[in-house]
């Protein structure tokens, strides 16, 4: 067989990633949309669809106290139709993105790896098809990381600013995208963040009034709504006691922002604490799905040489399988047949972040050490112990 | 580990790893209740017993049988009809809400594959028994389904329409004798599912002090059998072996239902309907006990089930029952699975990175000959294996170790729902998967095909009742037999 171009090679990856989900749709059941591993109350596409129709009617759907979308999105599908064709165009969307800040940052390949390995993760597929809208985020914040790879600075603060609307933790994805960028860059790109933030705002302020800010950032950061998802907050806050729930509430917002500056700190590279980051928002954010983590294994499908230097990846992977099959088994076998009760699916939900906040010093020790395989001059192995110190 | 893993699974007859069974929801209190089935209502079942066989000596039809059935209820002041292949009788105690319904069943065939007999007349004669009392805070469905399983199974498909009522609970009786000598409790479900604890709890305790029977669990004997007894030594010392064969035994039974996903008794096929029942097989013998004992043990545990309030959930699903006073929690048996689980991952670990396509290609090879053997429905396809050209190298190394993670991940995880089947799973991977190809090839002689040889009526299990193992063959066996012929 002749030897696909890199660009050949893209091509039939993106092609095959669409021609899968195509297929899929079109035989599989909506059973997915409920599943709470692949949508959580903020992503959960029956939810937007309710959103929606009351808003086509004249009503403010954020009346009702279980609408928690951001009005981007009753902005964009009063308009346009939700058909699953807008799902596989954004995990393209995303998969080019991925591509090209491999593409920009080291390989020659055109970066179908990374595609590949975006399209076809099956945390990523399955919210595909079960429309979760963390698919459609992840694209935009996709592409933030990515303007800010080609130095597309105006992009980034755009698209940075979209994602923060709808899901708060992207925020914390700017002091990381500022490193390492002039003072005359960083103002173009926080300047970008913050007016397409504030016109955001205020376009929301205009339709809504301040209705809208309790649903949409009041649910992310006060966790009102505890139905069951990949996270372990939801099970902490269902037996709390007032009394306390502001405190633990505090405690566990800040265990996800306490990284930032730490991480912007130490590692020079901005993309790798980026990724980092990423990592740590998808594990401890209040609202994760099963996409958070699939996007953050995208990303780090474009740093070959973080992933080298991981210690144990196998181990991680067959722990995610494992939690794979556990975590519906367990959610059905507490709702279905009822043999099981609530904690068997925390349980396997704790096991879950547990392997994933494993995976993220994993990735951080990565980062360390490649840092340091810089650093040192392997030709010269003497010179190391004293280089060391330095460190 | 996977000798530690085994060595776990041979220590569960031990009895220090048993505890002592207790009830778990308050609301049964077993066995407290004065009884009032007595001689009367023996008699009444001897006359329906007199009238059934006749039926069956003339080789009637299902409708003639049905028809004198439901003459039988309504002459009770029962309201019967019927299914295409069940009877069933409602019965509706003057004080129940009619919110939930206890379903008690007796079906024409017994387990032993002889007519149900003495099973059928104890129900007649129980629902003529239930309709003269008052105190009854639930409604009752009598169930006469026509063959061993599938008369039960094709009723409660369409239950919700029948009747007012969600069935918590069900009893399902098993007389195929002239008397019997030990009450036997058969608990496992279809797809292993079993029932909540306190089902088989409440008939054992009810059984031995209200009803004065030995119980049994199955039909499995609680004393060992002559050659074990026989054995010279120390009193304390052949008392323990005795124990520990008896509890070997009790198991084995167990996990030859459990493995295969078959149930037990007719009452497994109430499982999926999240209705806890069993079934009370009377052993036949010529024994002392008869109709009185039956009834009296039948009204004690229905009256302790009539005392719930909420659907049973207190004591434990997941269990094992090596004797009928003792059970095994899920803390001292699971740890045994994910041993066997871990040491098959642990064994896939070394991975070339990144994996060969060409491996991944094989793997996805060997699940569509899984899939083509599904089309055909015999296991025999997976000898196309032996076709495949062998992969080299790398892809060799992918396919081996992608194989040990995906099944080293499956065994603990069914361990969860069907631990006698996680055990059987594990087995197989781990003799399928053995290092060295000359003692693959032998193991490979255990071709899946053997199972439907022994068990012919695993696929009409599949069919009628929903018996997974029969797809799970194809899904798991298969192409793990392939597998293990390209590695």
């Amino acid at each position: 067989m002749q030897q696909l171009t890199p660009t050949h090679k893209l091509a039939v990856c993106l092609a095959a990633g669409v021609a899968v989900r195509l297929a899929c749709f079109a035989i599989w059941p909506e059973s997915l949309q409920r599943r709470p591993e692949l949508t959580s109350p903020l992503t959960s596409f029956r939810s937007l669809q309710e959103g929606v129709f009351l808003f086509g009617k004249g009503d403010n759907p954020y009346t009702g106290g279980v609408f928690y979308y951001s009005p981007i999105y009753l902005a964009i599908f009063s308009h346009l139709q939700a058909s699953p064709l807008l799902w596989v165009i954004a995990d393209l969307m995303g998969a080019l993105a991925l591509s090209r800040i491999d593409t920009t940052r080291c390989s020659d390949d055109k970066g179908y790896k990374a595609a590949a390995l975006y399209l076809f993760n099956p945390y990523i597929l399955l919210s595909c098809l079960a429309r979760s809208t963390a698919g459609l985020e992840n694209a935009v914040l996709l592409w933030a990381i990515c303007g800010r790879t080609t130095n597309d600075l105006l992009l980034s603060g755009t698209c940075l600013a979209f994602v923060s609307h709808t899901s708060i933790y992207p925020i914390l994805l700017l002091p990381p995208l500022l490193k390492g960028l002039s003072s005359r860059q960083r103002a173009i790109l926080a300047g970008a963040f913050a007016v397409v933030f504030g016109t955001i705002a205020a376009g929301n302020t205009l339709v809504f009034g301040s209705s809208w800010i309790r649903p949409t950032w009041g649910t992310i950061l006060t966790v009102s709504d505890l139905t069951p998802n990949v996270g372990m907050w939801w099970y902490f806050f269902t037996e709390m006691f007032d009394h306390f729930r502001q405190f633990f509430l505090g405690v566990f917002q800040l265990h996800t922002a306490i990284y930032v500056l730490p991480v912007c700190l130490r590692i020079e590279d901005p993309l790798h604490a980026t990724l980092i980051l990423l990592g740590v928002i998808s594990t401890w954010k209040s609202y994760p799905t099963l996409a958070d983590l699939g996007v953050w294994a995208g990303l780090l499908g474009c740093f070959p040489e973080i992933t080298a230097n991981l210690r144990h990846p196998l181990f991680t992977l067959a722990t995610y399988l494992h939690t794979f099959i556990l975590l519906p088994l367990l959610h059905s076998l507490w709702l279905l047949t009822g043999t099981g009760n609530a904690n068997f699916f925390y349980a396997a939900t704790m096991v879950h972040g547990l392997n994933s906040a494993l995976a993220v010093v994993d990735v951080v020790t990565a980062v360390m050490r490649f840092r340091l395989k810089k650093v040192v001059q392997w030709k010269d192995t003497y010179k190391a112990v004293q280089i060391t110190a330095i460190e | 580990m996977v000798i530690l893993g085994y060595l776990w699974v041979l220590a569960l007859p031990y009895d220090g790893l048993w505890k002592g069974t207790y009830i778990d929801e308050h609301s049964l209190q077993p066995a407290q209740v004065t009884m009032y089935w007595d001689w009367p209502n023996v008699h009444k079942a001897d006359q329906f017993l007199e009238r059934l066989e006749e039926l069956v000596r003339s080789n009637s039809t299902f409708d003639e049988r049905s028809a004198y059935l439901i003459q039988a209820f309504s002459e009770a002041g029962l309201s019967a009809g019927n299914t295409t292949s069940a009877v069933y009788a409602s019965v509706m105690p003057p004080r129940s809400a009619g919110t939930e319904t206890i379903l008690i069943s007796a079906n024409w065939v017994s387990r032993d594959g002889g007519p149900n007999l003495r099973g059928v007349a104890t129900l007649l004669a129980m629902g003529d028994f239930l309709r003269g009392q008052n105190h009854w805070a639930f409604n009752f469905v009598l169930v006469i389904g026509d063959s061993y399983l599938t008369g039960l199974s094709s009723f409660l498909a369409s239950y919700h329409t029948l009747f007012p009522g969600v069935i918590w609970t069900g009893l399902n009786i098993d007389y195929p004798g002239h008397s019997f000598s030990h009450l036997g409790v058969f608990y496992e479900g279809l797809n292993g599912r079993l029932p909540n604890q306190d089902v088989p709890n409440t008939i054992a305790h009810v059984g031995k002090w209200a009803g004065g029977v030995e119980m049994r669990l199955h039909d499995v004997p609680e004393e060992a059998p002559e050659w074990v007894r026989s054995i010279p030594g120390r009193e304390d010392v052949r008392g323990m072996v005795e124990r520990y064969v008896v509890g070997a035994r009790h198991l084995w039974t167990h996990a030859g239902y459990m493995a295969l996903g078959r149930a037990s008794g007719a009452h497994g096929v109430m499982a999926k309907y999240r209705i806890d029942s069993s079934t009370l097989y009377c052993t036949p013998a010529s024994g002392p006990h008869g109709f009185h004992t039956l009834g009296r043990t039948l009204e004690s545990t229905l009256r302790s089930l009539n005392n719930l309030l909420e659907r049973l959930h207190a004591s434990y699903f997941f269990y094992l029952l090596p004797s009928p006073g003792h059970f095994i929690p899920v803390g001292n048996y699971l740890p045994s699975s994910i041993l066997l689980g871990a040491s098959v991952v642990i064994g896939g670990l070394a991975c070339p990175q990144p994996p060969s396509p060409a491996g991944m290609l094989y793997l996805l090879l060997s699940m569509g000959i899984g899939g083509l053997a599904w089309i055909a429905q015999t296991p025999l396809v997976s000898i196309l294996a032996f076709l495949l050209p062998r992969p080299e190298g790398r892809a060799r190394e992918t396919v081996r170790c992608l194989a040990h993670i995906g099944y080293g991940a499956m065994i603990p995880t069914l361990a969860m729902l069907n631990y006698p089947q996680s055990l059987l799973l594990a087995t197989v991977t781990i003799a399928y998967l053995v290092p060295y190809r000359s003692v693959r090839l032998v193991a490979l002689a255990a071709h899946p095909a053997l199972v439907q040889w022994a068990l012919p009526g695993l696929r009409a299990e599949w069919e009628v009742l929903g018996n997974a193992f029969w797809p799970g063959v194809f899904a798991v066996w298969v192409p793990l037999w392939v597998i293990a012929v390209i590695i």
